[in-house]
């Protein structure tokens, strides 16, 4: 199954404009409409992700202190995701070695340390 | 230019033996010399796609790296972690001992097909196939499909923060499993957990559309 590029493209630059839109028009804090973690509401205890809609509200009005205190690790891992989309998108030896840095084992341990370590402390301290 | 040029060396090959032939019988000259082209042109043919198969990386370095980037945009599966110096080792060990994860590109059929096809015309029949098959398998395109499997961690992580927590952190796990389990050897397994990394973040991803779909039942029901 082959998409076109056009095609593909067009459909995720769309996409990402309606989710900007929404974020940057709609304040999850305040309104019913957006939807909650379940998660937390099964639980009571806080996702690593929990935060996320507002942070994005916040950091979309360039409140970056306020994006912060919703969920920090949205503010910890942006670079890491504009970093993996760039060297995804071709295959010149920079991005080969950030992709094989950004993939390699240490790395995913860490990241798995980070959420596990995250989630404690949001939801003990 | 290159096909005219290795077209002369190869003409005195076969006219060796026509050589002792013209010494027997002088009138089967003729015959000989018709039945010795297509033979030749046979193997110019099969001479001229082996070497464009080897001068495709050497070639494809100015233009055809587009091509190849956007073949791996397409496919979704671009794994720029095998290096070049990687690739040309692991593609006949690979090819013969485990079974392949996908259908490779078929790289020799479609240069088979062309010589008996044009006999009359020389230089047209090896340069058709070779725009064909040139930008389909690139050295881009084919490292994916027999090197180390994608280990999607960032979409793990961004479902994870997005979408469901736990299935999002399964798929981290299988995810640092990729790695370990290919320079260990177990392509396969590797492969497995490439696979199983997938399908956790389709799971995700797809109990996350459910949640947001029921919050809105929720929410009126509960108002």
């Amino acid at each position: 199954m082959r998409i076109p590029p056009v095609l593909k493209y067009t459909l995720i630059i769309m996409t990402a404009i309606i989710f900007i839109a929404v974020y940057f028009l709609i304040d999850p804090s305040t309104s019913r409409f957006m939807p909650k973690c379940y998660f937390r509401l099964l639980t009571g205890w806080e996702c690593p992700g929990c935060g996320t809609q507002r942070a994005l509200h916040a950091l979309l009005h360039g409140n970056l202190r306020q994006a912060w205190s919703h969920n920090p690790l949205l503010l910890i891992l942006l670079p890491y995701f504009g970093l993996a989309a760039w060297s995804n998108l071709g295959s010149s030896p920079l991005r080969r070695r950030i992709h094989a840095y950004l993939n390699s084992t240490p790395f995913i341990l860490l990241l798995i340390l980070l959420l596990l370590a995250w989630t404690l402390i949001r939801n003990l301290a | 230019m290159d096909l005219e040029k290795k077209e002369k060396p190869e003409v005195p090959e076969p006219q060796e033996p026509q050589a002792e032939k013209e010494i027997i019988i002088e009138e089967e000259n003729i015959d000989v010399v018709v039945e010795s082209e297509p033979r030749s042109e046979t193997v110019i043919d099969l001479t001229e796609d082996s070497a464009h198969t080897g001068q495709t990386p050497a070639n494809s370095a100015g233009k055809r790296d587009i091509d190849g980037e956007w073949a791996k945009a397409l496919q979704m599966n671009y794994d720029p972690d095998v290096a070049a110096p990687l690739s040309p080792p692991p593609v006949p060990g690979k090819t013969a001992t485990p079974p392949p994860y996908r259908p490779q590109p078929q790289f020799n059929p479609a240069p088979q097909p062309a010589p008996p096809a044009d006999s009359n015309l020389q230089p047209a029949s090896p340069a058709d196939p070779a725009p064909q098959t040139a930008p389909l398998t690139p050295a881009g395109v084919r490292q994916p499909q027999e090197g180390k499997p994608k280990t999607y961690l960032g979409w793990a992580i961004a479902v994870l923060l997005c979408c469901a927590f736990i299935p999002g952190l399964v798929a981290i796990l299988y995810a640092g499993k990729v790695n370990p389990r290919y320079y260990a050897g177990d392509i396969n397994g590797a492969q497995r957990a490439s696979e199983l990394a997938q399908y956790w973040i389709i799971a995700a991803i797809v109990l996350g559309v459910i949640k947001a779909a029921l919050y809105y039942p929720l929410m009126i029901a509960f108002m």
